[in-house]
């Protein structure tokens, strides 16, 4: 029941700060107008394939609305957007809790009323969940209005094209579809969009959470609060750009989280080892932040 | 006149108080840019001969800019009691923001051409002339018809980076909120090479057809931004506001 109190006010202080709806609405618009610009795309995409096709059904089933979701849209700026400013983004307004109330001495009433475990538990808690649905709500938000604007929610006319595509046994006019076919998770494709989707949104809220729990980490050793905000954004572009020059594509987050799969020879066993390798300096570091700063109470 | 000189050094006060960014956006740079010549890094799938394209090898939106404002945002935040000891007139203050964003550029340029000469010149004169296969380091291309000014490219990335920083400035002004105004910018900045490539324009095409116009436009726009900067103060209600910069 304490924890449950604790999570609720670390909520509403949250609530009650600017920064905070500065992300929320930052990361609405730009879901906002990835599916403004998305939807056009289908429609000139949709006129198109009917003219050249001569409204060949196996082809109108290939085009499908559900490619217009945030992070599946290709060819879209905002889209793109989000996968590349998420972490700089959800940092805005969750990192900087420890580092405010560390600044301000509130830390130091809150202290005489809980342990020191509970509360750093709490605040990484409160800060991996939080960082976890502000990642995933915008994009869900995203699929429920794709799906009112075009009046559609059901794709399986989409997945069964898709079973036979991966079996060979569609008759297609010309190979240009072969590159819908999917590196990883292709079986979930089969089965439908939204399970696809869902797991690249979950992964990716696992891998924000990861980022700013770090820079949350980060907040109890640096004093600079612009680094400790910027720094997810930080790494996720540093890691980058490193394995980019390492030739190592498959391994970067910037790669792997996108559900477009955007290179080819992607696995499964990266994106684990990645996640986990996060969660490892995550904790460390902030295990070691926390015991830095055990002079506080 | 007087305080121009006092403005200056009390720039180089603040960036003197401070050394960890710098340190750690020089670091990040320099490890990119040595990582670019050691051996494994040749599967990127770009070429280079000049030090411009080298540079120019990490894109100038999505690694350099955001790693000048990294730096700038960081010196950005000065004590209010601070300012108003050293400063008589808000004019003043305007100048010292301007003059932070100046020194900062001309900081991040020179550390960025600096690495790239040396990092070039290792590959072209210790590495290259001992190679026997032409699995060169990055895809380094030893022979091109074009030659590029190096003095001229450092030019155009001092005066974009400043024009950049003196609107990251504007923005702040308006918005009151560092992370807002580099969010807002480093998406500005972004969709411009997706639309009218005004960036890539001025790195690549520039020199080919006007350059000397496009350094006294280029110079202007600062001169301009600048003042803005400098009027803007003088009309800011600071009695609204949490922080004077």
């Amino acid at each position: 029941m304490d924890g449950v109190v604790i999570m609720y006010v670390e909520l509403l202080k949250r609530i009650k700060n600017r920064n905070f709806y500065i992300s929320v609405l930052c990361l609405f618009l730009i879901v906002v107008f990835s599916v403004i610009t998305g939807l056009k795309q289908y429609r000139e995409n949709m006129d198109l394939v009917q003219r050249i096709y001569s409204n060949n059904e196996n082809v109108l089933a290939l085009v499908s609305a559900h490619k217009e979701w945030v992070g599946l849209s290709s060819q879209n700026f905002f889209s793109s957007l989000y996968y590349f400013l998420f972490p700089l983004l959800i940092s805005i307004a969750l990192t900087d809790s420890i580092y405010s109330e560390k600044h301000s001495g509130n830390i130091s009433y809150q202290l005489t009323r809980m342990s020191r475990k509970s509360y750093y538990w709490k605040k990484v808690l409160f800060t991996y969940m939080s960082s976890f649905l502000l990642f995933i709500i915008p994009l869900i938000f995203g699929i429920i209005l794709v799906n009112v604007l075009v009046d559609q929610w059901d794709y399986s006319f989409y997945s069964n094209m898709y079973k036979h595509l991966i079996n060979g046994t569609v008759e297609l006019p010309d190979n240009s579809f072969e590159g819908e076919k999917k590196n990883i998770f292709s079986s979930l494709l089969a089965i439908s969009p939204y399970l696809y989707i869902l797991v690249y949104y979950v992964m990716g809220g696992l891998f924000a959470g990861g980022y700013v729990c770090i820079a949350l980490a980060s907040s109890l050793m640096l004093k600079n609060k612009y680094f400790v905000i910027l720094l997810p954004q930080v790494i996720y572009m540093v890691s980058w750009a490193l394995f980019t020059i390492l030739g190592k594509l498959s391994w970067d987050p910037f790669n792997f989280l996108d559900p477009k799969q955007p290179i080819e020879g992607l696995s499964y066993s990266p994106i684990v080892i990645a996640f986990v390798f996060q969660v490892l300096i995550a904790f460390g570091l902030y295990v070691y932040g926390v015991k830095k700063n055990d002079d506080v109470l | 006149m007087m305080y121009f000189k006092k403005n200056v050094y009390f720039v180089w006060q603040d960036l003197q108080l401070n050394k960890t960014s710098i340190k750690m956006t020089s670091g990040v740079v320099a490890l990119l840019m040595i990582l670019g010549t050691v051996p494994g890094s040749e599967n990127t799938l770009v070429r280079w001969h000049s030090v411009k394209d080298f540079i120019l090898l990490y894109r100038y939106e999505f690694f350099h800019f955001p790693a000048f404002l990294f730096l700038l945002g960081s010196k950005f935040k000065v004590n209010s009691w601070i300012i108003l000891r050293r400063y008589k007139n808000r004019n003043q203050i305007g100048t010292h923001k301007v003059l932070i964003v100046i020194l900062c550029a001309l900081f991040f340029s020179f550390i960025v051409s600096m690495l790239g000469v040396l990092c070039t010149a290792f590959v072209k004169y210790i590495v290259y002339p001992n190679m026997k296969n032409y699995h060169a380091i990055f895809l380094y291309v030893p022979k091109s018809s074009q030659h590029s000014s190096f003095i001229y490219f450092v030019c155009i990335y001092f005066l974009i980076t400043t024009i950049l920083g003196i609107v990251f400035v504007i923005i702040n002004d308006i918005f009151a909120h560092r992370f807002l105004s580099v969010v807002m910018l480093t998406t500005f900045v972004i969709l411009d090479r997706f639309t009218i490539s005004t960036i890539p324009y001025l790195f690549y095409m520039s020199e080919t057809i006007s350059p000397i116009y496009t350094v006294i436009i280029l110079s202007v726009i600062a001169v301009i931004l600048g003042s803005i900067v400098r009027f803007s103060s003088t009309c800011k209600n600071y009695y609204t506001q949490d922080g004077l910069l």
